[in-house]
């Protein structure tokens, strides 16, 4: 049955949050979490495919091959490029850690900004570089917004479950996972 | 009568864990291998979904604190040796990030039990109704 709050003086329509929409919210983060979890197997230290120019390393040289945005272009160039290990674990924890938290709705909002934020780079490298389907991209963009606007980690994930302790708690770290869930 | 969440939450990332076993039969290459999962990973993870079955039956925090420290220290070996020679775990980055998460789950019903038990305690000071 479908639930949903009603604000009469609103002249918006309310959304729908009966337990149907809610899980399909559920639904959303978790296959969010899998996409980045998957996506960290095959990014392997230690030189994540520096040497044989394949993995991880050759989709970051395809923002040189086929630039999308030529100050991003100059920073993989002089700056990523040079210093690939660093930037190889860098991208291996950030996505590994998308993909544990988003799975468990833990400080969901916050996670969802940093995936918009690896999404950005992984479509400054990709966008242009031949097979790639841009839709791709565009798709998981939107997809974190959803999660972002609707603080989904709340249905079905730990923000729900934590949330209430956060909010009865003074200190400064519960007021900044309140604000990240 | 419905279980309080964090039962309900500690049986489910039992399941979790256990139905990840699964993953042992996907071939390297199928586009459904979400997480990579070897033969030490199977012991692994049924150890989780063991302990974390035990943790939601009993609803005590220590035992969830100590669910989630083994697969949080087991997250952390295996992306300490992903890529290299010895790979105790067999697993690659996605193994790390599913144990990861698992640890995540399990220290957040951790918190919860142990703000609930507290809440508890605190009750128990008073009387149940106004005299």
């Amino acid at each position: 049955m479908s639930h949903t709050v009603i604000d009469r003086a609103s002249p918006l329509e309310p959304l729908d949050t009966g337990r149907g929409s809610r899980a399909a919210l559920a639904v959303v983060r978790i296959t969010v979490g899998l996409l980045w979890m998957a996506n960290s197997g095959w990014k392997t230290p230690p030189d994540f495919g520096a040497e044989a120019g394949r993995g991880l390393y050759r989709f970051t040289n395809y923002a040189v091959e086929y630039p999308v945005f030529p100050p991003y272009t100059w920073v993989v160039e002089n700056v990523v490029l040079p210093n690939f290990t660093f930037f190889g674990w860098a991208v291996l924890l950030l996505e590994a850690s998308l993909g544990a938290f988003l799975l468990v709705g833990f400080a969901t909002r916050l996670w969802a900004v940093l995936g918009l934020v690896q999404t950005t780079a992984i479509t400054l490298s990709v966008l242009n570089a031949p097979n790639e389907f841009p839709w791709t991209y565009y798709l998981m963009f939107a997809v974190h917004v959803v999660l972002i606007a609707t603080a989904a980690g709340r249905t079905a994930g730990l923000d729900g479950l934590l949330r209430p302790i956060w909010r009865r708690s003074d200190s400064r770290l519960a007021a900044l996972l309140l604000r990240a869930s | 009568m419905t279980a309080p969440p964090v039962v309900r939450g500690g049986y489910a990332l039992s399941t979790a864990a256990a139905v990840a076993t699964l993953f042992v039969f996907t071939p390297r290459t199928d586009a459904i291998r979400f997480v990579t999962v070897t033969l030490p990973v199977v012991v692994v993870l049924l150890v989780i979904a063991a302990a974390g079955a035990l943790a939601a039956r009993s609803g005590r925090a220590v035992l969830f604190l100590a669910v989630a420290a083994v697969a949080l220290l087991s997250a952390l070996l295996q992306l300490a040796q992903f890529g290299r020679d010895p790979n105790w775990l067999g697993g690659v980055g996605s193994t790390a990030s599913f144990l990861g998460a698992l640890g995540l789950g399990f220290a957040g019903l951790w918190l919860v039990a142990r703000a609930e038990s507290r809440g508890k305690d605190r009750n128990g000071d008073q009387p149940a109704k106004p005299l």
